[in-house]
């Protein structure tokens, strides 16, 4: 669906903010996008919705060149950018004027999400604050079922309760013919949500892996202090956390803080377990 | 049909900028009313009458200064930095975004001032005649005149929109600045090109260069000077607003 081969792309000052990216992106997927804060999520999720053009490297969607910014290609897709600013109509003449934009856009289910997250209608935006105004533009961006949809730092903002909303929200309409990109640095609000991690570090991919193939390879868990050795990470802390290889042990849930961190400390021997 | 040029995106682009801006809209229209309404109700206090030359003297100036001030909101969300991701993600292509904010600023605004004009001038030609015995002169208002306004406007109006899609910071200054120095530069090229044309006639060996140089002219190659004047304000300074908007999207 989405391909970015060998992306290397700077600002006009600074260093590079990626250097020979290469992902692929396929349908049916949530991806989580990871980073610490710089790394590059934002400029590529920026790239990825035709926003920033790349100097270096390619970026097809459905095997098509994206470098004219074609209104049939901006139709397959819909950005919640992490930092935004909504007009201050009410939120049912919001999604009158923006929808007929998409045409795939459900006006019964924008109505049902809104009501879902709690808001009301005829609410003017003006008059919201920052998480219920994300809450609109997440109710909006799900509502245009776009087939691609890129959401940069969708949680800022939200409350606790509303991020596990989120994340139910997300789950049922995550269908098959959806492939959802969420970059966040706040890797514990996608817990259960993803099936895919991405890592970026160092403007370069740290990790890219299915969480099946993690689940298959690796363990996560409070080991016996003797494993401390073979362990691929090991954090400190009250009793301690490590991530081992999976071999013959139970299948563990994938603790994505602890993945994230092993990434960043570790990449390459995570990944060499991975290809093994 | 050619997908990346739909009158559909255009019409629904132009339906949402209008209902965005609809307090401007709004607000401009109603002081315009309001400034054309005291005017008219002066003149017809102190001189009992109103020419339609002076009329539409003041109307001009109302429909191009309010023209061209609508022409930078167009540009908010392009510039702003929180809201122009997502302005610049909405499915439309450049060329279809430049027609709709050139319908909506251009077409647009003439109409709704073909309308102004239209109910402020009927309300005192109906009033003015039977409550103050006035004479109104501007009874034969007529669609000459609004088309000469209408293509002043036509050709002066891309330089603005030209400079409220260029400029991010200062775009009212920086625009003035930019048409002056295009008046500038075309003044210096026409002078050039004129005294180039006429150089037998030694026209600036003599005091007094400039009426005796165009009195010694012997041809008029003023047409020639509107059109390259035209050219370059009109569709030269669209299309050279085209190319920034697309610059710019990304």
């Amino acid at each position: 669906m989405i391909s970015v081969n060998q992306l290397n792309f700077g600002y006009a000052t600074g260093p590079k903010v990626l250097d020979g990216v290469s992902l692929h992106f396929e349908q049916g997927n949530i991806y989580g996008l990871f980073g610490k804060n710089g790394e590059g999520k934002t400029s590529l999720m920026k790239i990825l919705s035709g926003l920033l053009h790349v100097k270096q490297g390619n970026y097809t969607l459905n095997g098509a060149s994206t470098l004219n910014r074609r209104a049939d290609w901006l139709q397959q897709l819909f950005l919640v950018p992490e930092d935004f600013e909504l007009p201050n109509v009410t939120i049912l003449r919001y999604g009158q004027i923006n929808a007929p934009f998409y045409p795939k856009f459900s006006k019964t289910q924008f109505d049902e999400l809104i009501q879902e997250f709690g808001l009301l209608a005829n609410a003017k935006i003006g008059t919201l604050s920052f998480g219920q105004r994300k809450k609109v533009l997440i109710a909006f961006a799900l509502a245009t079922n776009t087939p691609i949809l890129l959401m940069d730092e969708p949680t800022n903002g939200l409350d606790i309760p509303s991020k596990s909303q989120f994340r139910k929200v997300l789950a049922s309409v995550a269908t098959e013919d959806k492939c959802i990109i969420i970059s966040t640095h706040q890797v514990r609000d996608l817990y259960s949500l993803i099936n895919h991690v991405i890592v970026l570090d160092h403007a370069k991919v740290a990790f890219d892996q299915s969480l099946s193939t993690v689940t298959d390879k690796l363990w996560f868990g409070k080991p016996n202090t003797e494993l401390k050795e073979t362990a691929l990470y090991w954090e400190a802390g009250f009793g301690g956390k490590a991530i081992l290889p999976k071999n013959d042990r139970e299948e563990t849930e994938v603790d994505l803080e602890l993945l994230f961190h092993g990434v960043l400390s570790a990449p390459d021997r995570i990944n060499a377990t991975l290809e093994s | 049909m050619n997908n990346n040029f739909s009158f559909e995106r255009i019409w629904n682009h132009i339906k949402r900028d209008v209902v965005l801006l609809r307090s401007s809209l709004g607000t401009a229209l109603a002081i315009c009313g309001v400034l054309l309404f005291g005017f008219i109700q002066l003149n017809l206090f102190w001189g009992q009458a109103l020419g339609s030359e002076e009329f539409f003297g003041f109307f001009t100036l109302l429909y191009i200064v309010s023209g061209i001030l609508l022409s930078f909101s167009y540009f908010r969300e392009f510039h702003d930095p929180k809201s122009n991701a997502l302005y610049l993600s909405v499915p439309i292509s450049s060329a279809e975004r430049l027609t709709a904010i050139w319908m909506t600023a251009y077409v647009g605004h003439t109409l709704a001032f073909l309308v102004l004009g239209l109910v402020v001038s009927s309300f005192f030609i109906f009033f003015g005649s039977s409550l103050f015995g006035a004479e109104l002169d501007f009874v034969n208002i007529s669609l000459v005149e609004y088309g000469k306004m209408a293509k002043t406007f036509l050709f002066l109006q891309p330089v603005f929109l030209f400079g409220a899609a260029a400029f991010r910071k200062n775009r009212r200054a920086k625009t003035v600045l930019l048409v002056f120095s295009l008046v500038l530069c075309l003044a210096f090229f026409n002078m050039a090109l004129f005294a180039g044309l006429n150089r037998g006639l030694d026209m600036f060996s003599q005091s007094g260069l400039s009426s005796k140089a165009f009195d010694l002219a012997q041809r008029d190659f003023s047409g020639f000077g509107k059109f390259l004047f035209m050219t370059i304000l009109g569709p030269g300074m669209l299309l050279a607003t085209y190319f920034k908007v697309k610059e710019k999207e990304g």
